[in-house]
């Protein structure tokens, strides 16, 4: 083996096959450069760890986990449409690919990206049945349903509404 | 519960799984970044950043065990994004200046002192890609391919940004 200060590099983070760390550790018994090159690597390495890091605030922690906490609560275009799919809605896969089209279009023009707190369908009153009358109040409550902007025609809304939830 | 476990329970909407992921992380990305960023506050600020953008596209994460590379993936990027350098002198020579006390190892604690501050001025000069690869092996303990999978590089490129991040920064060790 010739001297190779990057297989020295990754010697020392055992990065090297087997095959290759005894020929080097043959090497550097016998080259006292590389040998002193290894002791140098290992040294930089103890330096770096042993370099100050402040502990970070417990109050930063909590602030980080209290927005976690509700970002996690907060509906999400995605979520809701699952939960949709695990509530066993009837949704007729046309309807839905049509619906959640014109719901991603509507949040684009509402300048939102599709943050899902200002994409809100408004909810057409009408008759459901028991089961769908339980999902629906389930999620009011949540806050998990959706307002159309003002700006958007009712008609859009009810379209949206009546083809992609059925509640 | 495993980590995967709790981004499902997350992506449910459960706060307490949210909670544990990011008490399980914030210590050592809130070190991380301040190793990259040299800035208590910035370090702070983008250890929230990190888990805001973390936790705002849930739904797109993809649990395959690798949450950690990707948590530190994201956080990488936003320092990268922000500029510290008025920071990073102060802080740096504020910390530098407490650590001989408490650092243990082979080295003279006077040279210590000056090798740290050194050190961490030309950590800092480093191009951030090979900051970041040679932080996370020494202080993270991630092999090459973990590091590939943060940086989102080949395994063969990390070695070779590991390698001259160190080649840079051993003048300033002492020997």
């Amino acid at each position: 083996m010739t001297c190779n200060a990057m297989d020295l590099s990754a010697y020392v983070d055992g990065e090297l096959p087997a095959e290759q760390v005894r020929a080097v550790e043959a090497h550097c018994a016998g080259c006292a450069a590389c040998a002193a090159e290894v002791a140098d690597l290992r040294a930089l390495a103890v330096a770096l760890v042993a370099a100050p890091v402040p502990p970070v605030r417990p109050a930063a922690v909590e602030q980080a986990v209290a927005s976690a906490r509700a970002a996690v609560q907060r509906p999400s275009l995605w979520r809701t449409l699952a939960r949709f799919w695990q509530a066993r809605v009837s949704v007729p896969a046309p309807a839905l690919a049509f619906g959640l089209a014109a719901a991603l279009l509507i949040a684009s023009r509402s300048g939102s990206g599709f943050e899902p707190k200002s994409l809100r369908v408004t909810v057409v009153p009408g008759k459901r049945p028991a089961a769908r009358q339980a999902v629906y109040e389930e999620w009011r409550d949540a806050g998990e349903l959706w307002e159309l902007p003002q700006a958007v025609p009712a008609s859009t809304a009810r379209v949206i509404y009546q083809e992609s939830v059925r509640l | 519960m495993n980590e995967n476990d709790l981004v499902e329970a997350a992506k449910r909407g459960d706060p307490d799984a949210a909670e544990e992921l990011v008490r399980t992380h914030a210590r050592r990305l809130s070190a991380y970044l301040y190793r990259l960023t040299g800035s208590v506050h910035d370090s702070e600020d983008l250890m929230q950043e990190t888990f805001a953008r973390f936790f705002g596209a849930l739904d797109a994460y993809r649990p395959e065990g690798h949450l950690k590379a990707y948590l530190f993936r994201i956080a990488g990027n936003l320092a990268a994004n922000r500029s510290a350098r008025a920071h990073r002198r102060d802080v740096e020579l504020d910390a530098a200046s407490q650590v001989a006390d408490g650092a243990p190892g082979p080295y003279q604690v006077a040279e210590a002192r000056d090798a740290a501050r050194d050190l961490s001025a030309r950590l800092a000069a480093l191009p951030a890609e090979q900051r970041e690869a040679l932080l996370l092996r020494t202080h993270e303990g991630m092999d090459y391919a973990e590091i590939a999978r943060t940086q989102g590089a080949s395994v063969s490129a990390v070695k070779v940004r590991v390698f001259r991040a160190r080649e840079a920064l051993r003048a300033e060790v002492p020997r």
